[in-house]
Protein backbone atom coordinates (compact mmCIF):
# COMPACT_ATOMS: atom_id res chain seq x y z
CA UNK A 1 0.00 0.00 0.00
CA UNK A 2 1.20 3.86 -0.73
CA UNK A 3 2.90 5.48 2.36
CA UNK A 4 1.70 8.42 3.83
CA UNK A 5 4.20 10.85 4.68
CA UNK A 6 2.82 14.19 6.53
CA UNK A 7 6.19 16.59 6.74
CA UNK A 8 5.59 18.21 10.33
CA UNK A 9 8.85 20.62 10.11
CA UNK A 10 6.86 21.63 6.42
CA UNK A 11 3.32 21.91 8.12
CA UNK A 12 1.71 25.48 8.79
CA UNK A 13 -0.84 24.14 10.22
CA UNK A 14 -3.04 25.49 7.46
CA UNK A 15 -6.17 23.11 8.03
CA UNK A 16 -6.25 22.43 4.37
CA UNK A 17 -5.84 19.04 4.85
CA UNK A 18 -8.50 18.28 6.76
CA UNK A 19 -11.15 20.25 4.59
CA UNK A 20 -9.78 18.38 2.00
CA UNK A 21 -9.67 15.11 2.90
CA UNK A 22 -11.20 14.62 6.42
CA UNK A 23 -11.49 10.39 6.07
CA UNK A 24 -7.42 10.89 6.16
CA UNK A 25 -6.51 13.57 8.14
CA UNK A 26 -7.64 14.76 11.77
CA UNK A 27 -6.10 17.51 13.74
CA UNK A 28 -4.06 17.35 16.80
CA UNK A 29 -4.78 19.29 19.94
CA UNK A 30 -1.84 21.59 18.54
CA UNK A 31 -4.24 22.10 15.37
CA UNK A 32 -1.09 20.01 13.45
CA UNK A 33 -2.60 17.26 11.47
CA UNK A 34 -2.77 13.18 11.99
CA UNK A 35 -3.22 10.93 9.45
CA UNK A 36 -2.38 7.12 9.18
CA UNK A 37 0.92 5.65 7.89
CA UNK A 38 -0.59 3.56 4.61
CA UNK A 39 -3.68 4.45 2.39
CA UNK A 40 -5.20 1.68 0.38
CA UNK A 41 -5.19 4.42 -2.55
CA UNK A 42 -5.02 8.28 -3.25
CA UNK A 43 -8.72 9.09 -3.70
CA UNK A 44 -9.26 12.05 -5.58
CA UNK A 45 -9.72 14.07 -1.89
CA UNK A 46 -6.18 13.11 -0.59
CA UNK A 47 -4.94 14.14 -4.23
CA UNK A 48 -6.71 17.60 -3.57
CA UNK A 49 -5.40 17.51 -0.22
CA UNK A 50 -1.53 17.04 -1.70
CA UNK A 51 -2.06 19.32 -4.18
CA UNK A 52 -3.76 21.99 -2.23
CA UNK A 53 -1.54 22.32 1.33
CA UNK A 54 0.27 25.42 1.38
CA UNK A 55 3.66 24.12 2.03
CA UNK A 56 3.24 21.23 0.22
CA UNK A 57 4.12 18.87 3.07
CA UNK A 58 2.24 16.31 1.79
CA UNK A 59 3.44 13.32 0.11
CA UNK A 60 2.60 9.66 -1.09
CA UNK A 61 5.29 6.68 -2.36
CA UNK A 62 4.64 3.58 -3.49
CA UNK B 1 -28.59 44.64 -10.36
CA UNK B 2 -26.72 47.47 -11.76
CA UNK B 3 -25.52 47.74 -15.36
CA UNK B 4 -21.91 48.34 -16.97
CA UNK B 5 -19.07 47.87 -14.88
CA UNK B 6 -20.57 46.45 -12.00
CA UNK B 7 -22.79 43.93 -11.24
CA UNK B 8 -23.90 45.29 -7.80
CA UNK B 9 -23.07 48.99 -7.19
CA UNK B 10 -21.83 48.30 -4.03
CA UNK B 11 -18.71 49.79 -1.91
CA UNK B 12 -17.33 47.40 0.53
CA UNK B 13 -15.49 49.96 2.35
CA UNK B 14 -19.06 52.09 3.47
CA UNK B 15 -19.59 50.10 6.44
CA UNK B 16 -23.51 51.34 5.59
CA UNK B 17 -23.04 49.18 2.74
CA UNK B 18 -21.17 46.29 3.59
CA UNK B 19 -22.99 45.45 6.90
CA UNK B 20 -26.16 45.62 4.99
CA UNK B 21 -26.50 43.64 1.76
CA UNK B 22 -27.54 39.83 3.34
CA UNK B 23 -30.16 40.01 0.22
CA UNK B 24 -27.95 40.66 -2.17
CA UNK B 25 -25.67 38.10 -1.06
CA UNK B 26 -28.50 35.40 -1.44
CA UNK B 27 -29.08 36.57 -4.63
CA UNK B 28 -25.33 36.55 -5.84
CA UNK B 29 -25.15 33.17 -4.52
CA UNK B 30 -28.01 32.29 -6.82
CA UNK B 31 -27.47 34.06 -9.74
CA UNK B 32 -24.14 36.01 -9.67
CA UNK B 33 -21.35 34.01 -7.67
CA UNK B 34 -18.21 35.87 -8.67
CA UNK B 35 -19.81 39.72 -8.92
CA UNK B 36 -17.76 43.02 -10.11
CA UNK B 37 -18.47 45.32 -7.22
CA UNK B 38 -17.24 49.05 -6.88
CA UNK B 39 -13.39 49.85 -7.32
CA UNK B 40 -13.19 46.36 -9.78
CA UNK B 41 -13.61 44.33 -6.71
CA UNK B 42 -14.60 40.83 -7.42
CA UNK B 43 -16.83 39.37 -4.62
CA UNK B 44 -17.02 35.37 -4.13
CA UNK B 45 -20.45 34.34 -2.80
CA UNK B 46 -20.37 30.96 -2.95
CA UNK B 47 -18.91 28.56 0.28
CA UNK B 48 -16.86 26.52 -2.24
CA UNK B 49 -15.48 29.48 -4.14
CA UNK B 50 -14.46 31.53 -1.15
CA UNK B 51 -12.90 28.45 0.82
CA UNK B 52 -10.78 27.85 -2.83
CA UNK B 53 -9.75 31.84 -2.89
CA UNK B 54 -8.16 31.20 0.73
CA UNK B 55 -6.53 27.81 -0.17
CA UNK B 56 -5.40 28.46 -3.42
CA UNK B 57 -2.09 30.28 -2.93
CA UNK B 58 -0.88 29.65 -6.25
CA UNK B 59 -3.45 32.12 -7.89
CA UNK B 60 -4.42 34.11 -5.01
CA UNK B 61 -1.97 36.22 -2.71
CA UNK B 62 -2.73 38.66 0.49
CA UNK B 63 0.51 41.61 -0.33
CA UNK B 64 -1.10 44.80 -0.15
CA UNK B 65 -4.61 43.29 1.40
CA UNK B 66 -6.02 45.90 3.10
CA UNK B 67 -3.75 48.78 2.23
CA UNK B 68 -5.04 51.96 0.25
CA UNK B 69 -3.23 51.83 -3.26
CA UNK B 70 0.76 52.13 -3.48
CA UNK B 71 1.31 52.20 0.05
CA UNK B 72 4.91 50.39 0.46
CA UNK B 73 5.05 49.19 3.88
CA UNK B 74 8.76 48.15 5.25
CA UNK B 75 9.20 44.37 5.38
CA UNK B 76 9.44 44.47 9.08
CA UNK B 77 6.26 46.10 10.02
CA UNK B 78 4.39 43.96 7.43
CA UNK B 79 1.58 42.59 9.36
CA UNK B 80 0.76 38.62 8.85
CA UNK B 81 -1.95 38.65 6.93
CA UNK B 82 -0.10 40.61 4.47
CA UNK B 83 2.63 38.42 4.04
CA UNK B 84 3.88 35.85 1.20
CA UNK B 85 6.03 33.07 0.71
CA UNK B 86 8.66 32.71 0.94
CA UNK B 87 8.62 34.64 4.20
CA UNK B 88 5.24 33.92 5.68
CA UNK B 89 5.16 29.92 6.15
CA UNK B 90 8.17 29.47 8.03
CA UNK B 91 7.72 32.56 10.38
CA UNK B 92 4.21 31.16 10.66
CA UNK B 93 5.45 27.82 11.81
CA UNK B 94 7.65 29.61 14.28
CA UNK B 95 4.78 31.08 15.60
CA UNK B 96 2.59 28.30 15.76
CA UNK B 97 5.03 26.32 18.25
CA UNK B 98 5.24 30.31 20.49
CA UNK B 99 1.63 30.33 20.57
CA UNK B 100 1.81 27.36 22.91
CA UNK B 101 2.84 29.76 25.52
CA UNK B 102 -0.12 30.94 26.05
CA UNK B 103 -1.60 27.63 27.68
CA UNK B 104 1.69 27.79 30.09
CA UNK B 105 0.65 31.78 30.96
CA UNK B 106 -2.69 30.42 31.79
CA UNK B 107 -4.29 32.58 29.59
CA UNK B 108 -8.05 30.64 30.64
CA UNK B 109 -7.64 31.25 34.20
CA UNK B 110 -6.36 34.81 33.39
CA UNK B 111 -9.88 35.39 31.28
CA UNK B 112 -12.09 33.93 34.19
CA UNK B 113 -10.96 36.03 36.72
CA UNK B 114 -10.87 39.33 34.67
CA UNK B 115 -14.68 39.21 33.30
CA UNK B 116 -15.32 38.20 37.38
CA UNK B 117 -14.23 41.53 38.01
CA UNK B 118 -15.83 43.37 35.20
CA UNK B 119 -18.72 41.90 36.89
CA UNK B 120 -18.10 43.08 40.25
CA UNK B 121 -18.44 46.36 38.46
CA UNK B 122 -21.01 46.72 36.51
CA UNK B 123 -23.17 44.74 39.41
CA UNK B 124 -21.84 47.72 42.31
CA UNK B 125 -23.00 50.25 39.47
CA UNK B 126 -26.16 48.34 38.79
CA UNK B 127 -25.56 48.57 35.01
CA UNK B 128 -22.94 49.16 32.31
CA UNK B 129 -22.22 48.39 28.86
CA UNK B 130 -20.51 44.72 28.30
CA UNK B 131 -19.35 45.57 25.21
CA UNK B 132 -17.28 48.39 26.97
CA UNK B 133 -16.74 46.40 30.07
CA UNK B 134 -16.03 43.13 28.74
CA UNK B 135 -15.51 42.71 24.78
CA UNK B 136 -13.84 45.28 24.07
CA UNK B 137 -10.98 45.08 26.96
CA UNK B 138 -10.82 41.39 27.53
CA UNK B 139 -9.30 39.96 23.91
CA UNK B 140 -6.42 43.11 24.44
CA UNK B 141 -6.10 41.73 27.99
CA UNK B 142 -5.63 38.53 27.76
CA UNK B 143 -3.10 38.99 24.39
CA UNK B 144 -0.95 41.54 26.59
CA UNK B 145 -0.84 39.39 29.39
CA UNK B 146 0.27 36.01 27.20
CA UNK B 147 2.52 38.60 25.54
CA UNK B 148 4.05 39.54 29.34
CA UNK B 149 2.88 42.75 30.03
CA UNK B 150 2.31 43.19 33.77
CA UNK B 151 -1.08 43.50 34.78
CA UNK B 152 -0.81 46.88 36.09
CA UNK B 153 0.11 47.99 32.51
CA UNK B 154 -2.31 46.37 30.12
CA UNK B 155 -5.10 49.65 30.09
CA UNK B 156 -2.18 51.91 29.36
CA UNK B 157 -1.19 49.79 26.12
CA UNK B 158 -5.82 49.68 25.57
CA UNK B 159 -5.30 53.11 25.15
CA UNK B 160 -2.62 53.12 22.98
CA UNK B 161 -3.32 50.82 20.89
CA UNK B 162 -7.18 52.33 20.70
CA UNK B 163 -5.19 55.60 19.74
CA UNK B 164 -2.85 53.87 17.02
CA UNK B 165 -6.38 52.31 15.57
CA UNK B 166 -7.60 55.89 14.97
CA UNK B 167 -4.47 56.81 13.10
CA UNK B 168 -3.78 56.61 9.23
CA UNK B 169 -1.52 54.02 10.01
CA UNK B 170 -3.51 50.78 9.24
CA UNK B 171 -4.26 51.99 5.96
CA UNK B 172 -1.36 54.15 4.65
CA UNK B 173 1.07 52.96 7.27
CA UNK B 174 1.66 56.64 8.55
CA UNK B 175 -0.04 58.53 11.37
CA UNK B 176 -1.50 61.47 9.19
CA UNK B 177 -1.85 60.50 5.41
CA UNK B 178 -2.14 64.51 4.51
CA UNK B 179 0.98 65.01 5.89
CA UNK B 180 3.29 61.80 5.26
CA UNK B 181 6.45 62.76 5.61
CA UNK B 182 5.80 63.10 9.37
CA UNK B 183 5.51 60.45 12.03
CA UNK B 184 5.99 57.40 9.50
CA UNK B 185 5.30 54.13 9.92
CA UNK B 186 4.58 52.42 13.52
CA UNK B 187 6.59 54.11 15.09
CA UNK B 188 6.09 57.39 14.08
CA UNK B 189 2.42 56.66 14.44
CA UNK B 190 2.69 55.27 18.08
CA UNK B 191 5.96 56.66 19.56
CA UNK B 192 4.65 55.56 23.53
CA UNK B 193 3.70 52.03 22.34
CA UNK B 194 6.52 51.20 20.66
CA UNK B 195 9.17 52.36 22.88
CA UNK B 196 7.27 50.31 25.80
CA UNK B 197 7.69 47.55 23.86
CA UNK B 198 11.13 48.52 22.78
CA UNK B 199 12.01 48.25 26.18
CA UNK B 200 10.24 45.17 27.01
CA UNK B 201 12.26 43.02 24.49
CA UNK B 202 15.41 44.92 25.42
CA UNK B 203 15.07 43.81 28.86
CA UNK B 204 14.07 40.76 27.71
CA UNK B 205 16.72 39.59 25.85
CA UNK B 206 19.24 39.84 29.41
CA UNK B 207 15.75 38.11 31.32
CA UNK B 208 14.46 35.38 29.66
CA UNK B 209 10.81 34.72 31.03
CA UNK B 210 8.10 32.72 30.54
CA UNK B 211 6.18 34.43 28.29
CA UNK B 212 5.51 35.17 24.52
CA UNK B 213 8.30 38.06 23.84
CA UNK B 214 11.12 35.51 25.28
CA UNK B 215 9.45 32.88 23.38
CA UNK B 216 9.47 35.15 20.05
CA UNK B 217 13.43 36.32 20.56
CA UNK B 218 14.43 32.61 20.83
CA UNK B 219 13.18 31.60 17.62
CA UNK B 220 15.05 30.96 14.89
CA UNK B 221 13.58 31.52 10.83
CA UNK B 222 16.02 29.90 8.36
CA UNK B 223 18.63 29.96 11.27
CA UNK B 224 18.74 33.46 12.24
CA UNK B 225 16.97 35.23 14.97
CA UNK B 226 13.79 37.31 14.85
CA UNK B 227 14.56 41.05 14.54
CA UNK B 228 13.30 43.81 17.28
CA UNK B 229 11.83 45.12 14.71
CA UNK B 230 9.65 42.39 13.68
CA UNK B 231 9.15 41.32 17.27
CA UNK B 232 7.76 44.31 18.16
CA UNK B 233 5.67 44.51 15.02
CA UNK B 234 4.19 40.95 15.64
CA UNK B 235 3.50 42.00 19.36
CA UNK B 236 1.03 44.85 17.64
CA UNK B 237 -0.29 42.52 15.45
CA UNK B 238 -1.79 39.98 18.06
CA UNK B 239 -3.25 42.57 19.99
CA UNK B 240 -4.52 44.02 17.03
CA UNK B 241 -6.37 40.84 15.70
CA UNK B 242 -7.94 40.61 19.27
CA UNK B 243 -10.67 43.40 17.78
CA UNK B 244 -12.46 40.53 15.82
CA UNK B 245 -12.88 38.45 18.96
CA UNK B 246 -14.45 41.59 20.60
CA UNK B 247 -17.08 41.26 17.71
CA UNK B 248 -17.27 37.52 18.77
CA UNK B 249 -17.86 37.84 22.02
CA UNK B 250 -20.20 41.12 21.60
CA UNK B 251 -22.68 38.93 19.30
CA UNK B 252 -22.77 35.67 21.71
CA UNK B 253 -23.80 37.93 24.37
CA UNK B 254 -26.43 39.89 22.42
CA UNK B 255 -27.53 36.82 21.57
CA UNK B 256 -27.92 35.66 25.18
CA UNK B 257 -29.36 38.17 26.10
CA UNK B 258 -32.06 38.22 23.66
CA UNK B 259 -32.72 34.48 23.30
CA UNK B 260 -34.16 33.24 26.55
CA UNK B 261 -34.21 29.44 25.45
CA UNK B 262 -30.49 29.37 24.00
CA UNK B 263 -29.36 30.90 27.69
CA UNK B 264 -31.65 27.81 29.15
CA UNK B 265 -30.42 25.47 27.19
CA UNK B 266 -26.61 26.38 27.33
CA UNK B 267 -27.04 26.80 31.10
CA UNK B 268 -28.68 23.66 31.39
CA UNK B 269 -25.81 21.75 28.56
CA UNK B 270 -22.62 23.40 29.40
CA UNK B 271 -21.11 21.36 26.56
CA UNK B 272 -23.08 22.96 23.99
CA UNK B 273 -21.41 26.20 24.73
CA UNK B 274 -18.36 25.41 21.96
CA UNK B 275 -21.17 24.81 19.61
CA UNK B 276 -22.88 27.83 20.22
CA UNK B 277 -19.55 29.60 19.88
CA UNK B 278 -19.12 28.39 16.47
CA UNK B 279 -22.92 29.46 15.34
CA UNK B 280 -22.32 32.86 16.17
CA UNK B 281 -19.10 32.57 14.29
CA UNK B 282 -20.75 31.38 11.16
CA UNK B 283 -24.53 33.43 11.64
CA UNK B 284 -22.51 36.47 12.21
CA UNK B 285 -19.03 36.39 11.52
CA UNK B 286 -16.66 38.84 12.95
CA UNK B 287 -14.95 39.55 10.36
CA UNK B 288 -17.08 40.12 6.74
CA UNK B 289 -14.77 39.76 3.58
CA UNK B 290 -11.04 39.57 3.25
CA UNK B 291 -9.68 40.52 -0.01
CA UNK B 292 -6.89 38.43 -1.97
CA UNK B 293 -4.95 39.83 -5.69
CA UNK B 294 -4.49 37.03 -8.03
CA UNK B 295 -1.20 36.40 -9.04
CA UNK B 296 -2.45 34.85 -12.99
CA UNK B 297 -5.17 34.27 -14.88
CA UNK B 298 -7.50 31.64 -13.59
CA UNK B 299 -11.33 30.62 -13.36
CA UNK B 300 -13.83 30.62 -10.36
CA UNK B 301 -17.28 29.79 -10.63
CA UNK B 302 -17.41 29.70 -14.27
CA UNK B 303 -15.84 33.37 -14.27
CA UNK B 304 -12.68 34.41 -15.45
CA UNK B 305 -10.44 36.47 -12.84
CA UNK B 306 -7.29 37.75 -14.69
CA UNK B 307 -4.05 38.24 -13.01
CA UNK B 308 -3.54 41.66 -10.44
CA UNK B 309 -7.76 41.34 -10.11
CA UNK B 310 -8.43 42.93 -6.30
CA UNK B 311 -11.04 39.34 -5.50
CA UNK B 312 -13.20 39.60 -2.06
CA UNK B 313 -13.82 36.29 -0.42
CA UNK B 314 -17.14 36.73 1.06
CA UNK B 315 -16.90 35.20 4.31
CA UNK B 316 -20.47 36.22 5.29
CA UNK B 317 -21.86 35.16 2.41
CA UNK B 318 -20.32 31.59 2.10
CA UNK B 319 -21.00 31.15 5.94
CA UNK B 320 -24.87 31.19 5.10
CA UNK B 321 -24.57 29.38 1.82
CA UNK B 322 -27.66 27.42 1.86
CA UNK B 323 -26.40 24.40 -0.16
CA UNK B 324 -24.08 23.80 2.79
CA UNK B 325 -26.11 25.14 5.53
CA UNK B 326 -30.00 24.45 5.58
CA UNK B 327 -32.07 26.98 6.90
CA UNK B 328 -28.79 29.03 7.01
CA UNK B 329 -29.76 32.33 8.40
CA UNK B 330 -31.06 30.41 11.58
CA UNK B 331 -29.14 30.13 14.54
CA UNK B 332 -29.40 26.64 15.49
CA UNK B 333 -27.77 24.34 18.24
CA UNK B 334 -29.04 20.87 16.35
CA UNK B 335 -26.82 20.97 13.31
CA UNK B 336 -25.38 17.64 12.42
CA UNK B 337 -21.71 17.71 11.69
CA UNK B 338 -21.74 21.07 9.58
CA UNK B 339 -18.53 21.84 7.54
CA UNK B 340 -16.52 23.94 8.96
CA UNK B 341 -17.68 27.87 8.63
CA UNK B 342 -14.96 30.22 6.93
CA UNK B 343 -15.11 32.95 9.58
CA UNK B 344 -11.31 32.67 10.86
CA UNK B 345 -10.34 32.42 7.08
CA UNK B 346 -8.46 28.90 5.65
CA UNK B 347 -5.25 27.89 4.21
CA UNK B 348 -2.01 29.65 4.78
CA UNK B 349 -3.52 32.57 6.48
CA UNK B 350 -5.63 30.54 9.01
CA UNK B 351 -6.36 32.67 11.95
CA UNK B 352 -3.32 32.06 14.23
CA UNK B 353 -5.65 32.70 17.04
CA UNK B 354 -8.44 30.91 16.71
CA UNK B 355 -7.90 29.14 19.69
CA UNK B 356 -7.54 31.92 21.93
CA UNK B 357 -11.00 33.46 20.61
CA UNK B 358 -12.65 30.46 21.16
CA UNK B 359 -11.61 30.11 24.60
CA UNK B 360 -12.01 33.56 25.27
CA UNK B 361 -15.78 33.45 24.35
CA UNK B 362 -16.59 30.11 25.76
CA UNK B 363 -15.34 31.73 29.33
CA UNK B 364 -17.66 34.87 28.91
CA UNK B 365 -20.32 32.55 28.75
CA UNK B 366 -19.40 30.40 31.44
CA UNK B 367 -18.44 32.99 33.55
CA UNK B 368 -21.70 35.13 32.89
CA UNK B 369 -23.84 32.13 33.65
CA UNK B 370 -21.82 31.66 37.07
CA UNK B 371 -22.53 34.82 38.20
CA UNK B 372 -26.05 35.70 37.35
CA UNK B 373 -28.93 33.90 37.89
CA UNK B 374 -31.44 33.85 34.72
CA UNK B 375 -32.71 36.69 34.17
CA UNK B 376 -30.63 38.82 36.66
CA UNK B 377 -28.43 40.73 33.82
CA UNK B 378 -31.30 42.35 30.60
CA UNK B 379 -30.70 44.48 28.16
CA UNK B 380 -31.08 47.92 29.70
CA UNK B 381 -35.32 49.25 28.89
CA UNK B 382 -33.52 51.94 26.29
CA UNK B 383 -31.24 49.92 24.95
CA UNK B 384 -31.30 49.95 20.71
CA UNK B 385 -29.01 47.67 18.81
CA UNK B 386 -26.88 49.54 16.65
CA UNK B 387 -23.52 48.44 14.80
CA UNK B 388 -20.11 49.19 15.20
CA UNK B 389 -19.19 51.77 12.11
CA UNK B 390 -16.37 49.41 10.54
CA UNK B 391 -16.66 48.04 7.31
CA UNK B 392 -15.36 44.90 7.73
CA UNK B 393 -16.49 44.12 11.20
CA UNK B 394 -19.37 42.87 12.00
CA UNK B 395 -20.51 43.39 15.98
CA UNK B 396 -22.75 45.85 18.13
CA UNK B 397 -21.18 49.28 18.74
CA UNK B 398 -23.12 48.84 22.56
CA UNK B 399 -24.80 46.54 25.31
CA UNK B 400 -26.61 48.46 28.14
CA UNK B 401 -27.53 45.90 30.74
CA UNK B 402 -29.03 46.30 34.15
CA UNK B 403 -28.35 44.11 36.99
CA UNK B 404 -32.19 43.05 38.71
CA UNK B 405 -31.56 41.03 42.01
Amino acid sequence: MPKLKIDLDACIGSGSCVYEAPDVFTLDDDGMPEGPDEVAEVTPQLQAAIDICPTKAISVVD
Amino acid sequence: MASGDTDYDINLFDYRQSHAMWDQMAEMRERCPVARLQDGLKYTARYTDVQRVFRDSQHFVTKGGFRAPGVEIPEDELLMAEMDPPGHPPLRKALLGAFNIAVARSAEEFARQFVEGRLAGIDAAGRGDLVAEISVPLPIAVTTHVLGVPTDDIQQIADWVFALLHTDWPAYGVRDHTRPEEHQGLSGSAPELCSYFDAMIADRVDNDRQDLISEMLRIEVDGEKLRHQRVRTLALNFITGGISTTMLISNLLHRLLTDDSLADTLRRQPDLIPVAVEESLRVEPPVLFLCRTATQTTEIGGVTIEAGDRVVAGIASANRDETVYPDAATFSLDRDHPPTHLAFGGGAHLCLGNKMARMEAAVVIETVFAHYRPGELRLAPDFHYELMPHFIEFGPERLDVVVDR
